[in-house]
């Protein structure tokens, strides 16, 4: 399965998606296997989880892009995050 | 025959001067009274509008304006009326001095011929000449009571010329001054001096000095000026005005009375900026800043910041305009606590219903075509660019706010950075390595953010012209110092970063929130519950 196909089954834009997917590499993501959403009061939450067991924690806002990327865990380290100043 | 038209009209020129001092009497009283009235109808005013336990008013607020606002125009009537008197009379006064000098002209003239009628008088059938000599002294001498009845009706003295014949032939004038021995006019000229004692000799050259000296400058018509001058201080400060003599401290007070009434009360700065040029309006700005130190003090105003300037003056002309002008003690409670004038009366309820409608508002623009994702992207960088720029503008229409639809971009393809908000160049920053990006599109709602950014500090600085209530200006403008703002650049968490008042709020307002569980927002604004967008 590539990496945009574990997306299927999630609502969110093909443009967002090749964002996660290149930042996940970025941050040392090895092939993408499970995304799920998580059940949320705001904005979706993904966690994905690659070959090699590694887990990240993608959060969108509101309004449908990404605002923080967390590993490990929900509450894990940011190790990526959008700003607005 | 002329003598007799400069004589009537001499006589005119007295009776109207007569006429136009009684009605600058006239209006000056009037004046008075109605500046007595204006200030009971303030102190009227000011005891209806006080409040309450409930907060309502204890008089009737209403009439009392109403009552201001006749005194005001009584006061403006009566000021008007006194300018004009005050001009007539300064007319009239004028005047009198033309024919002043048109008399002594020609006196001058009748002199020269009544020399040469001397010359006559002395010669064969001399006698022949002897009636028109009599009639040319009748006539000068009737010249000189109509010129020394107008200098008298001014005011002013001046040697009185009596013209005279001798059996002789020969023609004098007397020049009357007082304790002054008399020269004649004739012994000037010629220079006969011979017989002259010691005292007389000292008064002739000190005459003689004085005449060259008047003559060199001009000095009849420099002197006309200075006693014209004289005349109208003497006039503004008589006795009249208030039934004495006014003090000094009396005069300035109304002088300051007037710079603050008429000049410092109609300058606003928020409609100034949008009329002249910034040069202009700095240079009124500075103007202002100079009135208010005539008014309260240089030590209270100096402290101020141009934009604490600018603030007093929309309060001072709103006060103004809305006839309750500022008094010079609310002008120093305004200087000595600046942050008084930047107060907010706004209810939270309808702060947050106004926050709503404006998120809406903002929103609404991204479901336009113009704005839309399609057309988004199918854009060049540049047309993207202008995209940016159009947002800027149509969400200045939405919030209020001035922001410059120029941005400022820059480049960025490590961090996170989408863009920012300059307040002090009232300017958005793009990071240009977005527009080429996956997500590129998302870059249309960090221009609601950052639009949100100026809307805050426009709201801090004009708080009259938003929806925002004490509790959040106060909230925001805390946040906003550079020792309480909290960024992932100065060490802070993404949660404490968020959690802040004017990020919470911009968050919130772009729709960007993301379910994060340890956001503890240190003031939630018009955003008091996370629901699913």
């Amino acid at each position: 399965m590539s990496d945009k196909q574990i997306f299927e089954k999630t609502p969110i834009k093909e443009s967002v998606i090749n964002k996660i997917i290149s930042l996940l590499k970025k941050y040392g993501a090895s092939a993408l296997c499970l995304a799920e959403t998580l059940p949320t009061k705001i904005g979706i939450t993904l966690r994905i989880t690659d070959v090699s067991n590694k887990v990240f924690f993608v959060f969108l806002g509101g309004h449908g892009y990404i605002e923080i990327i967390r590993k490990d865990s929900i509450d894990g380290t940011i190790i990526y995050m959008a700003m607005d100043d | 025959m002329k003598i007799r038209e400069i004589k009537q009209r001499a006589e005119n020129l007295i009776e109207q001067g007569e006429n136009a001092k009684q009605r600058q009497v006239h209006y000056q009283q009037q004046a008075n009274s109605a500046r007595v009235q204006v200030v009971a109808a303030y102190a009227r005013l000011e005891a209806a509008s006080k409040t309450d336990e409930q907060g309502n008013p204890v008089g009737d607020v209403t009439s009392a304006r109403s009552d201001v606002y006749a005194a005001q125009a009584l006061l403006q009537s009566a000021e008007t009326n006194l300018g004009e008197a005050n001009r007539q009379l300064e007319r009239v006064g004028r005047q009198k001095m033309d024919t002043v000098h048109e008399i002594e002209r020609y006196e001058a003239v009748e002199e020269g011929n009544m020399s040469k009628l001397a010359e006559l008088q002395r010669k064969r059938f001399g006698s022949n000449a002897n009636a028109f000599m009599a009639d040319l002294v009748a006539r000068m001498n009737s010249g000189e009571q109509a010129r020394q009845q107008l200098l008298h009706s001014m005011g002013l003295s001046a040697s009185n010329k009596n013209y005279t014949t001798t059996s002789s032939g020969s023609h004098t004038y007397t020049s009357t001054a007082s304790g002054d021995e008399k020269i004649s006019n004739s012994e000037i000229d010629t220079g006969n001096t011979h017989s002259f004692s010691a005292t007389q000799l000292s008064k002739y050259h000190s005459l003689r000095r004085l005449l060259h000296i008047a003559q060199l400058l001009d000095l009849r018509q420099k002197l006309t000026s200075v006693q014209a001058l004289e005349m109208l201080m003497c006039e503004a400060d008589s006795e009249q005005t208030y039934g004495r003599a006014r003090t000094h401290e009396e005069i300035i007070a109304d002088m300051r009375k007037s710079v603050r009434d008429n000049w410092l009360n109609n300058f606003n700065a928020d409609k100034w900026k949008n009329i002249v040029s910034e040069a202009q309006y700095k240079e009124r700005l500075a103007l202002y800043r100079k009135g208010l130190e005539q008014i309260v003090g240089e030590n209270i105003i100096k402290n101020l910041s141009d934009s604490q300037l600018e603030r007093l003056s929309v309060i001072q002309n709103t006060a103004f305009l809305e006839g309750v002008p500022l008094s010079i003690g609310d002008i120093i409670n305004y200087c000595k606590n600046p942050e008084s004038m930047f107060v907010s009366k706004v209810e939270r309820t309808a702060e947050i219903a106004n926050d709503k409608m404006l998120q809406s508002q903002a929103h609404d623009l991204l479901k336009a075509e113009r704005f839309s994702e399609d057309k988004w992207e199918e854009s060049t960088i540049s047309q993207k660019k202008e995209i940016i720029s159009s947002m800027i503008k149509e969400m200045n229409v939405v919030l209020g706010t001035d922001v410059i639809s120029e941005v400022e971009y820059y480049y960025d393809d490590i961090s996170g950075s989408r863009g920012a908000f300059v307040s002090n160049l009232n300017k958005i920053q793009i990071n240009e390595h977005i527009l080429s990006d996956y997500e590129s599109y998302a870059v249309l709602y960090t221009v609601i953010h950052e639009m949100r950014h100026a809307y805050q500090h426009y709201a801090i600085n004009h708080p009259e012209k938003v929806v925002v209530s004490q509790e959040t200006l106060c909230a925001w403008k805390e946040n906003m110092k550079a020792e309480n703002y909290k960024s992932p650049q100065k060490g802070n968490t993404y949660e404490e970063y968020i959690s802040q008042p004017i990020e919470w709020d911009a968050k919130n307002f772009a729709k960007q929130i993301p379910d994060i569980i340890d956001i503890v927002p240190s003031y939630l604004g018009s955003w008091e519950e996370i629901i699913d967008v």
